[in-house]
């Protein structure tokens, strides 16, 4: 039940402004409810003086039949295309739409016409763009969390998922505190059970446990998705798709944070989810003044660094950039190895990329069985010939 | 400045083993250790608390046993400990992990959350987030670092490409990231307060425990990473499957070996870079 009151108002007229139903009137200065009203309680979490009350177990979201769709959120900026891990959401929610014959909508932040993302998001069969109409530039926690809940109380979908990327693992645990749902983190598969509900699948436990979780009754279902572990599927389908504003929202950007400085870290160590190239040291590579080199090689290339667990455990690369079983899971569409033999516990991590350089001195070494181009010498000897010639070029 | 600091207790070994009837987790048995990120967060709370004064108080959720890494914070020159220990409480999962500990905060009073960014057992990193959103304050995820200047806390926040440094002012919760915190230096202190164990007295019903999780666990499995392990089809021969595993399943490719010069090895990778 929705409790209004008159004693706390302010006659402020922000409920009138932010009901998403039309039904809040303000009459004589004070708000009158009309029979537009849903009961969805975003007056009672907006108002500045809590003179709407809301039964918090009706915030909690109930499951219904009304929730219907599946949902990606997008957190790039405008103009920028469209991120791996949003293309992988969209296919896996085209899916798990077509088994229910339900829609796939991206909500995504920005004005104008942003052609890019309606082509990328086409052939990906997403049938909808909703875009939050927002100037912010950056990411900003409080202003994403206002828009999603407002979006998913107006149009009610029935799972929404998120990348699970640093911004998305910061959003989506916020979004679930807010509508009162259910969210299952780092997913690595989804699939509908019999009743249609959606299974979610994640590693715990450090990856040695895979835990099938359900949101039985609470919609939406939501669940954040690891990056490089859905295949993008591209539809050669003619499908219309639609693009609408998420109307009567009102961005209110968090204003006890303030972004003081932006520094770029360095580079070599950014992003190897997203990288199109990746340079990889292992034991091959025998000291930290080759793991030198090849960063500076990545850095002025423009390609990100990977390094086997052994390379890790001497101490000669961060473990941030480890790749493999334990470790981060890539699939550039160039990787080049330099002393890396192939062990499993490696190649796991990388194995979907699309072609594979191999430098080793062992001519027995594992990783030749698998690699397009097999090249048999020193690593550092050769690594340090890159670098030369890279020398040369910029001269 | 009042800081509350969030631990959890988990389990100290990779061997986790499951209860073949409830499919839920069997914590006898296995040691338990403070959550390494949790850990840090401490460490740090009595940084800023030796800097500007004030009081550093440990939260912890979680059977009598978790009352040790309590302790242990204590140990370490935190001033209070409280241990939410209740049977109304078991089954919860992040949303009410989230709920019941932003209820407890906001009862007990501070200037400043502090949290380690992901338990090493769960790996959600949800909770911080969450009781940010509960007690409708910012909650900063990620944060390597913080620093207090005359205009507010300063934090670092690592997304990986960037360190963006954010200033706060007023209260928050902040989501530590930097494992490397929790070996920093401390005088052990001998003479210890005892923890405050609470029960769910103060919470509403149908928002702790199992009630008041969304989420069921379905199923569970330890042979896990299934998708980090090889399918051999036991039909082949011998060798093929030796060849497979040692391939790491992927296809094997004929080829030559490039036995050229160094300087002619080196050309045939730049040239493949330049291409992409």
């Amino acid at each position: 039940m929705l409790e209004y009151k008159k004693e706390n108002c302010i006659n402020c007229g922000l409920c009138e402004k932010v009901c998403p139903f039309g039904a809040i009137e303000i009459k004589e200065g004070f708000p009158a409810i009309n029979d537009n009203c849903t009961e969805c309680g975003i007056c009672a979490q907006k108002c500045p003086v809590n003179a709407f009350h809301m039964e918090q177990d009706k915030i909690r979201n109930q499951r219904t039949e009304e929730y219907r769709g599946f949902w990606v959120i997008g957190l790039e900026k405008e103009g920028e295309p469209l991120n791996k891990v949003t293309l992988e959401l969209l296919s896996t929610a085209r899916k798990l739409a077509d088994e229910k014959k339900e829609k796939v909508t991206l909500l995504i932040k920005g004005f104008g016409e942003c052609e890019n993302w309606k082509r990328e998001a086409q052939r990906t069969g997403c049938d909808k763009i909703l875009l939050i109409p927002c100037e912010h530039p950056g990411y900003d926690a409080k202003l994403y969390t206002d828009a999603i809940e407002c979006a998913v109380r107006c149009f009610k979908p029935e799972a929404v998922l998120f990348p699970a990327t640093v911004n998305g693992r910061d959003l989506a645990p916020r979004v679930s505190g807010r509508i009162g749902t259910g969210l299952t983190a780092d997913c690595t598969g989804l699939s509908l059970d019999e009743n249609g509900d959606l299974l979610q699948v994640r590693p715990t436990y450090g990856g040695s446990v895979m835990a099938s979780i359900l949101t039985p009754e609470h919609r939406p279902q939501m669940a954040s998705v690891r990056p490089n572990v859905m295949e993008i599927h591209w539809t050669d389908e003619e499908r219309e798709i639609e693009t609408a504003y998420l109307e009567d929202f009102l961005p209110t950007a968090e204003d006890r944070v303030t972004l003081i400085e932006c520094l770029e870290k360095n580079n070599v160590f950014a992003d190897l989810t997203e990288a199109n190239i990746v340079i990889a040291g292992g034991y091959g590579l025998k000291n930290k003044e080759n793991f030198g080199r090849l960063f500076r090689l990545c850095d002025k290339l423009n390609a990100a660094a990977a390094a086997t667990r052994k390379a890790v455990d001497e101490g000669w690369a961060p473990a941030e950039i480890q790749v493999g079983q334990t470790g981060t899971t890539i699939a550039p569409d160039l990787y080049i190895a330099f002393g890396v033999s192939g062990a499993l516990q490696h190649t796991l991590g990388m194995k979907n990329a699309k072609k594979i350089i191999a430098v080793n001195h062992d001519p027995a070494a594992p990783i030749f069985d698998i690699c397009d181009v097999a090249i048999l010498g020193d690593a550092g000897e050769v690594l340090e010939e890159c670098c030369k010639i890279l020398e040369h070029k910029e001269a | 400045m009042k800081i509350i600091v969030c631990v959890k207790q988990v389990p100290d070994t990779a061997e986790v083993k499951i209860d073949p009837v409830t499919n839920n987790l069997v914590r006898e048995g296995v040691p338990g250790i403070m959550n390494p990120y949790d850990e840090a967060a401490v460490m740090m709370a009595l940084r800023l608390k030796e800097q500007t004064g004030g009081t550093v108080s440990v939260l912890s959720m979680g059977p009598e046993q978790a009352g040790r890494e309590i302790e242990n914070a204590l140990h370490r020159g935190a001033d209070e400990g409280y241990l939410l220990c209740d049977r109304r409480l078991g089954g919860a999962d992040t949303l009410a992990t989230g709920y019941t500990l932003a209820e407890t905060i906001r009862r007990l009073g501070c200037d400043l959350v502090l949290c380690g960014n992901e338990a090493v057992d769960g790996c959600t990193g949800q909770v911080g987030p969450l009781i940010g959103e509960f007690l409708q304050i910012p909650a900063m995820t990620y944060i390597t670092d913080m620093k207090i200047e005359q205009e507010g806390l300063r934090c670092y926040r690592d997304t990986g490409k960037y360190v963006e440094v954010y200033q706060i002012n007023g209260p928050a919760v902040v989501c530590i990231s930097n494992k490397q915190l929790a070996d920093g230096p401390y005088d052990f202190r001998e003479k210890i307060p005892a923890v405050h164990v609470l029960d769910a007295g103060h919470l509403e019903e149908e928002k702790i425990g199992r009630k008041g999780s969304p989420t069921r666990v379905a199923a569970i499995s330890a042979r896990g990473r299934e998708q980090n392990y090889l399918k051999v089809d036991y039909h082949w021969d011998c060798e093929t499957r030796i060849a497979y595993i040692m391939n790491g399943g992927l296809e094997k490719k004929k080829k030559n070996l490039n036995r050229e010069n160094k300087t002619s090895q080196a050309g045939l990778i730049m040239d493949a870079i330049m291409k992409k």
